[in-house]
This record gives C-alpha cells, structure tokens and sequence, in this order.
C-alpha cells in the first residue's frame, strides 16, 4: 500500500516508517518493442550531499560506472541498457544506517541515456516508472510514473531524503528537465 | 574520507558499448578430412590441430615471466587464477569453440597491463600445413554479456591462406578500464616466435 505523495510533499519517514532502516529505489521500464527504434537506456543515480550542498568526492555520485559508495551504505545492482525483464529493472539499495555523518542528502535522479542523440523521452518509454520504497517491508513510500508525468523530459529529480535532525525525511522533488546526467553532475559536483 | 581536491576529475559519464569484466576467446575449426593414401602423400592428412594462446605483458610491453606469462596448451592458468584456458584440443572435434580462454579481467592481476589473443597452428611447418587447408576455422571474442566484439574467418579469408599463425586482438587498460582492439594479423611465425618477440 503506498503512500500517496504529491509533487513536493516531504514525509517524515521516521514517524511515517518507524524502524526504517533500508531503503530501495527501483526504476522500471519496457523494452523497446519497435522494429526500428533503438533500446531505451534509463539510469538511476544517487548524488549523496554533503552540508555545502555538494558531493564530498567523486564517489559519492553512485550511478552504472561508480556502483558503490565509500561508506558502504549505497549499493547500486547494475546497469541494465534496454530495461527487459520484468519489475525493476534498476536498483539501488540505500542503508540509512550506515551513511557517512558528512552526508546530509541524498538525491534520487533517474535519465535516460544518450536521449538527445537517441532522440528520446519518457514519454515514448512503455510502462516507465520510479519508486522508493521500505526494502524490509516492500511498502512503497512514493511512485512517479515517468511515462504520464514526464512525458516531454529526458531527465527526473525524482525525490531526496534528507537527514534533519537524525530523522530521515523524503521530499518528493518531481523536477523534470530536458537534460542529461552531466547537467546534475555539473550541479552536485 | 579525504576531501578529493580534484573534484569530479574522475567521473566518467561514457559507457562502453561492451563490458569486458569477463571476456572470452573462442577458436574452432572442422576436424581434417581424411583424404587416403593420396592425401597422405601430399601432405596433408593429418590433423589440424589449431592452439589459442594470450600472452600477458606489464607496462613495459613485455613478458615477466614465459613461465606465467604465455597462456596455452603447455599453462593453462595464469598464477593468479583469473586467466584459463580450456585444453587442447588437438584434431577440432566437437562443435562450436573447440578451444576457449576465459579472462577475468576484473580481477586480473595489476601488473598485467596488455594482453595480446593469437591462434598458432601446432607444428605447421612439419605437417606442412596453413589456414587454407583448415575448414570452417574462425576465432572469435566475447564479452561479458555474450556479445561478440569481434570474430575472424580464418577458413574463408584470403589474408589467412598460406599463414601459420595470427595475432587475433589485443586487450589493453586505459585508466583501469580494460579495452579491445580487433587485430587480425596474418603471420608466418609460430607462437614460440611471437612469443620471443615479446621477451
């Protein structure tokens, strides 16, 4: 049952999930099932913010080519290119108890790659969509379907959890762009 | 965890078109067809036997050490276990690859830095033999995910005919990511000499 999060909601997770601990973002998506079309390549990507609003080190940037952070506690699962198999097609698994004091945020990003070259968006991508969810329970704690919502975009900040005074709280962002990842890098970097 | 002062120098955005964490190199080719008292006379008539070898190089583009270094029918496992070969196969029974070397190059060894894939054909000179005489004989490499990155015909190819041996491709790191290039070159010389030429 998931909660039902609107467009710049925030919850606090410790009231709303006591005793959360593992948290999951899964990204999801159809294969291209065109003749002609080539795959649709979607990224998911956690920027982990330090108080200046930065990453820390270049490691903090958990995405297909840096799958684990320094502190342990984000594991991305792996870069699928064409989204087939059923589910979630990405991963990444976050342990709020083992991110590093430095880190204050974290930012859930999900692109599609090479989109300008490809000449994509979400909307062409079947059945896209981005959750966040209680990985010990399986609860859902926010859904964007990036199909209907971002149809035009080729980029989502789809959400942050952000530690404010130890409680871990998720503000659901849901800010499309018609960027790539190197216009988040260039902001968090 | 230290501030990295050169923030964002090593975020790399590219992906690679294949991922080579694992790759495999497969050779295959049709066993000889006996060819009776005329063939034998003319040469010929005995087996093919076709060998893949790897040979691993440092930074400094040569072989350490022949011993570990030179993957094939003689050592079948490089020292640190991430390189093997899968046996001789000495006539080409069998379908499909009849000789595999399998590289682990996610953990391969820091010290290896290049690794140049051939095929040689086992005493050439002595049976006489070149690639035109082989049927069906092709090499090939295969990334992790079973894509193939690159596969020569050696049977068909008119580059091959009246050669012994052929330097398939190398693997090479570039930034602590491992690369390919398709060579595909012709030679007249056995793997103990391209080997030597490695030392």
């Amino acid at each position: 049952m998931s909660v039902n999060i609107k467009k710049g909601e925030r919850i606090n997770l410790a009231k709303e999930s006591p005793g959360l601990e593992k948290v999951g973002m899964g990204l999801g998506w159809d294969i291209n099932a065109t003749d002609t079309g080539v795959d649709f390549d979607l990224d998911a990507s956690v920027f982990m913010l330090a108080s200046n609003g930065k990453i820390p080190q270049d490691e903090y940037f958990v995405f297909y080519n840096n799958l684990n952070s320094p502190d342990g506690s984000v594991r991305h699962l792996g870069d699928n290119r064409t989204g087939s198999g059923s589910g979630d097609d990405e991963v990444v698994e976050i342990d709020l108890t083992q991110v590093n004091s430095a880190i204050e945020e974290l930012i859930f990003v999900v692109t599609i790659h090479d989109a300008d070259q490809r000449r994509q968006n979400f909307g062409q991508v079947r059945n896209s969509y981005i959750r966040i969810y209680d990985q010990q329970t399986n609860t859902e704690i926010a859904k964007y379907d990036l199909e209907e919502d971002f149809s035009r975009e080729t980029a989502v900040e789809f959400g942050r959890l952000y530690n404010k005074n130890g409680e871990w709280r998720f503000h659901a962002v849901g800010q499309g762009y018609n960027e790539g990842l190197q216009s988040f890098v260039d902001k968090y970097v | 965890m230290g501030i990295n002062l050169k923030k964002g120098q090593s975020i790399v955005l590219d992906k690679s078109k294949y991922d080579l964490s694992n790759v495999m190199m497969g050779l295959g080719w049709d066993v000889a067809e006996s060819k009776g008292f005329l063939g034998n006379l003319f040469g010929g008539g005995a087996d093919f036997d076709l060998d893949a070898y790897a040979i691993l190089l440092s930074d400094s583009n040569k072989i350490g050490n022949y011993k570990d270094d030179v993957i094939y029918y003689g050592h079948l496992k490089s020292s640190d276990g991430t390189i093997y070969h899968s046996g001789d196969n000495l006539t080409g029974e069998g379908e499909g690859d009849d000789e595999c070397i399998f590289m682990r190059l996610n953990s391969i060894a820091d010290r290896y830095s290049r690794i140049i894939l051939g095929v040689s054909i086992y005493q050439a000179k002595t049976r006489q033999q070149h690639f035109g005489q082989v049927e069906n004989a092709f090499v090939r490499v295969v990334d992790a995910r079973g894509e193939e990155m690159a596969l020569y015909n050696l049977s068909a190819d008119p580059s091959y005919d009246q050669k012994i041996s052929m330097l398939m491709g190398e693997l090479y790191r570039d930034n602590d990511k491992w690369k390919f290039t398709a060579l595909g070159t012709p030679l007249n010389q056995d793997l103990s000499g391209v080997v030597k030429h490695f030392m």
